[in-house]
């Protein structure tokens, strides 16, 4: 806070005008709390998970924690959830959009305004929409870990979509498809060799908040009764709060990493419904 | 309608951002009810100038007076000022006709006044029928003229206009900076207008004051701007201009074998070599001869004048004639230059020769339509 | 999903060269959505008016019995809660983002904390506020320590106010990060035009400024309810069922907790979906005024 207080509020020897400085500090004063508040429960939850009273730094409430459990099958149920479902989010939007950017661009409004139904429908409506059809129609479906990856796709669909359009938008695929077919490339040969690799930035946009979102999901692995990561994490929270609060540490500084990557990539700006809760 | 004009006085006026000095030491003067151009170049200080004189920059050094009453720390909403910006000043979420009533809403007056005087002034600037209708509803122009109307309706006794036209396109721009001119002159406001288009500033401003690097370089009528400029630098940037070598002798130089005076004497190089002579297209006199020393290049037709392109002694000079006169001559004809004027504008060689035209700049270019 | 892009992609090259109507290409989308959100969701409407067998209005009329209409009132409260009280201080913290000239790190770390705290929640966060707030909590023992007040005797997370300011943490970032652009989109112009024109700077707030941004402020207000009306697993971690919510509620019933009766679980959701579109289209509606003034 030091470094704020230092800065030149109005530059060089002009004469302040009060009202403008005045203003200066509230807003300054209004981002360090933000920013204080935003890092309380993340420095909170690391010296909380990461510390026995009287012990100091301390691992052990995390490993007891973990000794015994299958953490790593968790972990990689989260990990191959998060991996199918972004995959399966472009192989089934990246052609659809590129699509109907060239052929139909008059049905984009229609499609937007589709993938933003699932902005509206609650996760815990989903689930239970999806139990009630899934289990008489097709009995055998809700088994699998794999059948939550729909779902998945579902609930990221709104950003992912935003991001991979607005990334569409950006090239002008129109003239670039054409000014490719006139140097006599093949439909497949322009998608692989000048589309994809100028949608490289959304494409990685989309991905990281794809894996952000299906990393923090809770309310449908629970209730369908799948064991991922945060199931996990509830699990352990429930009598074991220090490894859960390191756990969550450790959560949300991949999570920001993820967003970060995004954000220095300069992807779309992502106005969005939050994430699963 | 005009309220008692207002002089308006700007004195010593320094300005600077993060050590970067905007305005040096300005002074300006504007008579009452006289419209002022300040033309120049980006960053030359001219918008920072109007925003000084409306409150919206307070100066580091310097005095700002309207009407005599020193203003220097007046609120902007103090200074009876008008204001018309770039583009996009409209209130969005109101009509033509609450725009233009926003002024008098704020200073109480009631609403029957209030409507009869935006109706008065949207009549006054073509828009009677538009006034129910949103900015977002109306085009470019008609919202600098909402704009326009709305800054007049406080009977302002300064109106600034901060390049009210540049964004508009260019046959609109044509005809509103008319209408500007119109209605600044019936209602008598004081006016400062802040440009970069050097056309703009000599057919509407009563005077023109060119800037560069936070000074007025030179202030006049357009008329004197034109023809008189005191530097380089104003005669290139208010229109096309020739550079041609010259050679100093005593009482001035000589100039396509022809004596002229110094019309600079003052900032004119002293060095007897590498010096040219700054001479309009049109002062330019154009003769067949057969052992001239020009050669005719080509020739582009801009409508009621044409340009004779000239190449002589590895320049390409830049004659403008009436299109009438011009048809007396044709490419790869043989030709004599001589100035018509007796003075010139004397400059050091720029460093880089110019191997071609002076060029106009190309927004003149594309009012005079395509060349033929 | 295999089947799917196979469709996606044979159709794709194909149509390319025979020309097929454009719709064509949407359908692989438009099915995957049939079947995973449209139908499921179908499914539960249904279901809610479909008691033993017959039409009725039987299960949608349980949801006024008092446990049930107090699970609403409640989860109403808290969403109404945590979007009026996120709403304000996210607009605050938006008009400093926007407005303010500090240097540039300061402000890309809140903007990409928003952006972060805005997208958590879950169950992550639950866990952080316990270890923030909780019993043996950082913040309380450290409190403790200084002032020997025990701050965890008068806020408990595992209550309608604990959930309300943990809430608070995702709704105050989502609301500054969708008001960012809107007051982007608030031109300096106006400001000094109406200055000029004699406004104040609260005579500009009031006629200029808040008119302009109210159709989004309104929608992002929306938007902040209906996120906390569905918002579940949160809830869940931290409070189970200490506090009567209705996406709990839905939980105990879809995990088979509580009595087995389908047609009034689906009920339930229908009613929490009813709420949770009427919000959001409210909010379309804002949002439609708002583009066209902002544009």
């Amino acid at each position: 806070m030091a470094a704020i207080e230092k800065l030149p509020l109005v530059s060089d020897g002009v004469k302040a005008r009060t009202q403008v400085a005045g203003g200066d500090v509230v807003r300054t004063a209004i981002i360090g709390l933000a920013l204080v508040l935003f890092f309380l429960p993340l420095v909170a939850s690391a010296a909380f998970g990461f510390t026995l009273p009287g012990q100091g730094i301390s691992f052990e409430p995390l490993r007891d924690a973990l000794a015994g459990t299958d953490i790593a099958t968790q972990l990689m149920n989260t990990a191959k959830l998060a991996v199918l479902s972004t995959i399966g989010s472009l192989v089934l939007l990246v052609p659809t959009l590129l699509f109907l950017h060239l052929k139909a661009p008059n049905l984009l409004r229609f499609t937007e305004w589709l993938s933003v139904i699932p902005y509206v429908v609650p996760a815990i409506a989903l689930v239970a929409g999806a139990n009630l059809f899934f289990r008489q129609a097709a009995p055998g479906f809700m088994v699998s870990l794999y059948s939550l990856v729909p779902f998945y796709m579902v609930l990221t669909l709104p950003l992912v979509y935003r991001s991979l359009d607005a990334g569409i938008r950006s090239i002008d695929l129109r003239t670039l498809w054409a000014a490719s077919e006139s140097l006599g490339a093949k439909p497949w040969q322009t998608l692989w060799q000048v589309v994809l690799p100028n949608l490289r930035g959304s494409l990685l946009g989309a991905s990281l908040l794809s894996c952000a979102m299906v990393l923090g999901e809770y309310a449908v692995a629970a209730l369908l009764l799948h064991s991922t990561f945060p199931v996990f994490m509830v699990q352990v929270g429930m009598n074991q709060p220090r490894a859960a609060a390191a756990l969550s540490f450790i959560t949300i500084l991949v999570t920001w990493l993820l967003l970060a990557l995004l954000s220095r990539d300069s992807a779309p700006k992502t106005t969005s419904k939050g994430g699963p809760r | 309608m005009n309220r008692d004009s207002a002089e308006v006085a700007l004195h010593g006026i320094t300005k600077s951002y993060g050590g970067k000095r905007v305005l040096d030491n300005l002074d300006l003067t504007l008579a009452p009810g006289e419209l002022l151009a300040l033309l120049g170049p980006s960053g030359c200080g001219k918008t920072t100038t109007l925003r000084v004189l409306a409150g919206l920059e307070t100066p580091d050094t310097g005095t700002v007076s309207i009407g005599g009453v020193d203003m220097t720390s007046a609120p902007v909403r103090g200074r009876g000022i008008g204001l018309v910006f770039q583009s996009y000043s409209l209130f969005p979420h109101m009509s033509a006709a609450e725009n233009v009533a926003y002024g008098l809403r704020i200073a109480g007056s009631s609403k029957s006044v209030r409507t009869r005087r935006a109706t008065e002034l949207l009549e006054m600037v073509g828009l009677s029928e538009h006034a129910a209708k949103f900015p977002g509803q109306l085009s470019g122009g008609q919202q600098q003229r909402v704009a326009l109307a709305r800054a007049l309706a406080i009977e302002p006794r300064v109106l600034l206009l901060d390049e009210p036209l540049s964004a508009l396109d260019a046959q609109v721009r044509v005809h509103l900076r008319e209408e500007i001119k119109r209605i600044q002159v019936q209602a008598g406001t004081t006016t400062l207008l802040v440009t970069h288009d050097q056309e703009e500033a000599l057919t509407i401003a009563d005077r023109v004051g060119v800037m560069l690097g936070g000074q007025i370089e030179q202030l006049g009528t357009p008329e004197q701007i034109y023809s008189a400029p005191h530097t380089a630098f104003i005669s290139e940037f208010v229109g096309a201009v020739n550079r041609i070598p010259a050679t100093a002798t005593t009482g001035g130089v000589s100039v396509l074998g022809k004596l002229l005076k110094i019309s600079n004497p003052d900032s004119a190089p002293a060095a007897a070599s590498g010096l040219e002579a700054l001479i309009r297209p049109e002062d330019l006199r154009l003769t067949r001869q057969g052992d001239g020393l020009g050669i005719v290049e080509s020739m582009m037709l801009r409508g009621p004048l044409t340009s004779v392109m000239v190449a002589l002694q590895g320049r390409c000079l830049r004659v403008d004639l009436p299109s009438h006169e011009a048809a007396e001559f044709s490419p790869a004809m043989r030709v004599a230059l001589s100035p018509r004027r007796d003075a010139a504008l004397i400059d050091s060689s720029s460093t880089t020769p110019r191997d071609s035209l002076p060029a106009a700049p190309a927004h003149l270019l594309s009012h005079l339509g395509p060349i033929a | 999903m295999t089947l799917n892009s196979t469709l996606q992609r044979v159709s794709w090259r194909g149509l390319r060269q025979r020309g097929l109507p454009g719709w064509v290409g949407a359908l692989p989308l438009l099915m995957f959505l049939a079947l995973f959100l449209i139908l499921p969701i179908a499914a539960n409407v249904v279901t809610s008016f479909w008691v033993n067998g017959a039409f009725s209005f039987s299960a949608m009329a349980q949801l006024l019995e008092p446990q049930y209409l107090d699970a609403f009132i409640q989860t109403f409260n808290l969403s109404l809660l945590t979007a009026a009280v996120g709403g304000v201080l996210g607009l605050l913290l938006a008009w400093a983002l926007a407005t303010g000239r500090k240097p540039a790190w300061l402000q890309n770390l809140v903007l990409s904390f928003s952006a972060v705290a805005s997208q958590m929640g879950g169950v992550a966060l639950a866990f952080a506020f316990i270890a923030t707030l909780g019993v043996q909590g950082f913040a309380t023992q450290a409190i403790l320590g200084l002032t020997g007040w025990d701050l965890s005797q008068d806020i408990q997370l595992a209550s309608f106010s604990g959930l309300a300011l943990v809430y608070l943490y995702f709704q105050i970032p989502l609301m500054a990060i969708l008001m960012l652009p809107a007051f982007g989109a608030l031109k300096k112009q106006w400001q000094e035009a109406a200055n000029s024109l004699g406004a104040s700077r609260l005579r500009y707030l009031l006629d200029i400024a808040l008119p302009i941004m109210w159709p989004s402020i309104a929608g992002s207000l929306l938007l902040l309810f209906a996120n906390s009306f569905g918002a579940y697993a949160t809830a869940y971690a931290l409070a189970g069922g200490r506090v009567n919510l209705v996406p709990i509620l839905i939980g105990f019933f879809i995990s088979g907790d509580v009595m087995n009766d389908e047609s009034f679980a689906a009920a339930l959701v229908t009613g929490m979906v009813v709420v949770v579109v009427a919000a959001m289209g409210l909010r379309s509606l804002a949002e439609r005024k708002a583009n066209r003034w902002l544009r």
